[in-house]
């Protein structure tokens, strides 16, 4: 479904992706793993039209899409949970979770309309009404995670989902992805929380100062010793 | 769910009609030219600070350029009086596309790079004032330095033979922009704008073409703000660029704004109300000066105590009824 080839982004004359190459195929999740600053996040950007291409391409189905807008993203079936979730602090859960909706096609899709996101986090109906900005973390994640949702998308892509959040909030958000996963959704999980994140996956990546230094199964990639090391950076 | 939104809305709606339709049947009893005059500015006002904040309220672009609109709306007026003999109807069309026009070229220029985001943005605005009054100054068929007699031009047309004539032009179009920012606060496109203002990054990702959408609004905004020029040119009966072009303009409407709120539609039109009604009252003092200190006091005071503005600071309770409304109404 997707296929990343050859792909560089440099910011300047700094290189944040030195040709990357990676495939996700149609219903499998696949975690993109690394530590901070190896390029998770601007591998992510890039796929979702926010982060300039310097060479390279990204394919969705075939179709080369490194340099469409960012805003046709919902018509390719692409949604993403941003890094730090994002939403818009000054709106209500309802009007976030509507913005969802926004484009023609994510509305064709999401024919339920609001009542997925409710469904799935029944305290977001109750909570409908109050601002983005004044719940917890936890609870903002949700609202993100059901933004991305409700045009029901063929490809999610979740961007740290468990950062800055406590232990037992990020034990409730990875239920809800493996609830997700479950589902026929195709999943790209970018996480630093490593073990989390390989043992839902079906595949990972592992990126190491812009390159992939290593992938495999989730299981092979949890056993392996190399994955510690070039977490590290000692590759 | 929906049947509750539907009859909050049909309820704004009748209100901004009621309100207008109220105000016009009133005319003929306000008898003094001064009252009438003083309604004429109170609804000019309402108009600007509900343009204004269409577009820069919503996205969250500050624009001082409002007044340029205006002034663009006023000028095309005067020149259209001067030089033709159309009816009024076509004048004010001409003043509020011309004022579109000049917001579609100076958008899509600004907006074209995020590097004029943000602050960025209310410079350019401001620099395009400049350019705009150094234009109008030297090109003679608008006004070429000496200003513009626009009294006579109107004699024995419909609008210029009296105030109260150009009260209700100014009231229809105050209550047309207000339908304007009623639509933005209900709708899928109101929705997105606040999502620029938000975060235009994830409002991108969303699907929300966020380029055309500020270049649009940007452009409804001046053009709101081109119409309400119109009456005016006849009712100052003299037009130069330093009583149309005033910097007080953009200043008093972000007051305005700032102070009514902009969490409810029509917290705008409460600040404009307030601002004009409070300047008034402020005339029996006697000294410009002392009032406009008294203004600026009472301003950053109401800043202080009530950082929502007035319409986001009543009890939820009062704008219950509203609320699902203001939330959006598509689903």
């Amino acid at each position: 479904m997707l296929e990343v080839r050859d792909l560089v982004v440099n910011y300047g004359e700094a290189a944040a992706l030195r040709g990357v190459d990676m495939t996700v195929r149609s219903g499998e999740t696949v975690s993109l793993i690394g530590a901070n600053g190896a390029g998770k996040s601007t591998l992510v950007k890039a796929l979702m039209g926010m982060q300039p291409v310097t060479s390279g391409s990204v394919l969705l189905d075939g179709e080369d899409i490194s340099r469409r807008q960012a805003s046709d993203r919902p018509k390719l079936g692409m949604a993403i949970v941003p890094e730090g979730r994002r939403l818009f602090k000054d709106m209500s859960v309802k009007d976030n979770l509507r913005l969802g909706l926004h484009d023609a096609a994510a509305r064709r899709r999401g024919a339920d309309g609001l009542d997925l996101a409710y469904d799935l986090f029944p305290i977001l109906r109750k909570r409908s009404r109050q601002l983005c900005g004044t719940m917890s973390g936890g609870e903002q994640q949700m609202v993100a995670l059901g933004r991305a949702l409700v045009s029901r998308p063929r490809l999610l892509i979740l961007d740290e989902p468990s950062l800055g959040l406590a232990p037992i909030v990020v034990a409730q958000v990875f239920e809800v992805i493996e609830a997700v996963v479950a589902q026929d959704v195709t999943v790209l999980l970018a996480e630093q929380n490593m073990h989390r994140a390989l043992s839902l996956s079906d595949r990972g990546y592992v990126l190491a100062d812009g390159s992939v230094v290593l992938e495999g199964t989730g299981t092979e990639l949890l056993q392996s010793d190399r994955v510690r090391t070039a977490y590290l950076g000692e590759s | 769910m929906n049947a509750r939104i539907d009859r909050a809305l049909a309820g704004n709606v009748g209100g901004i009609v009621g309100c207008a339709v109220l105000a016009i049947a009133l005319v003929p009893t306000l008898g003094s030219d001064y009252v009438v005059a003083f309604g004429f500015q109170f609804v000019t006002w309402i108009a600007l600070a509900l343009s204004w904040s269409l577009f820069s309220g919503n996205s969250g672009y500050a624009s001082f350029g409002h007044g340029v609109f205006f002034g663009v709306g006023t000028y095309a007026t005067a020149a259209m009086l001067r030089h033709t003999d159309v009816p009024f109807v076509v004048v004010l069309v001409v003043a509020g596309v011309s004022a579109a026009v000049l917001a579609v070229i100076v958008g899509l220029a600004v907006f074209s790079s995020p590097r004029f985001a943000g602050d960025l943005f209310g410079l350019i605005t401001l620099a395009m004032a400049f350019i705009v009054i150094t234009v109008v100054s030297n090109l003679a068929f608008l006004d070429g330095g000496t200003g513009v007699f626009v009294r006579e031009q109107a004699v024995g047309s419909w609008i210029g033979s009296s105030t109260g004539n150009l009260f209700i032009v100014g009231t229809l179009i105050a209550a047309g922009t207000a339908l304007v920012a009623l639509a933005a606060s209900v709708s899928r496109w109101g929705a997105a704008l606040r999502s620029i203002r938000d975060d235009e990054g994830v409002a991108e990702s969303l699907g929300v073409p966020t380029y055309r959408y500020k270049v649009l609004t940007f452009a409804v905004s001046a053009g709101l703000a081109g119409l309400a020029g119109a009456p005016q040119a006849i009712f100052l009966g003299y037009v130069e660029v330093g009583a149309v072009f005033t910097l007080n303009i953009p200043l008093l409407v972000i007051m305005m704004t700032i102070l009514g709120g902009i969490t409810r539609w029509w917290g705008p039109l409460v600040g404009a109300a307030s601002v004009v009604v409070v300047r008034e009252l402020l005339l029996d003092i006697g000294s410009p000066e002392l009032s406009q200190i008294i203004l600026g006091a009472v301003f950053v005071l109401v800043i202080a105590l009530l950082p929502h503005g007035i319409s986001g600071s009543l009890p939820r309770s009062l704008t219950r009824r509203k609320a699902p409304a203001t939330e959006g109404a598509h689903r």
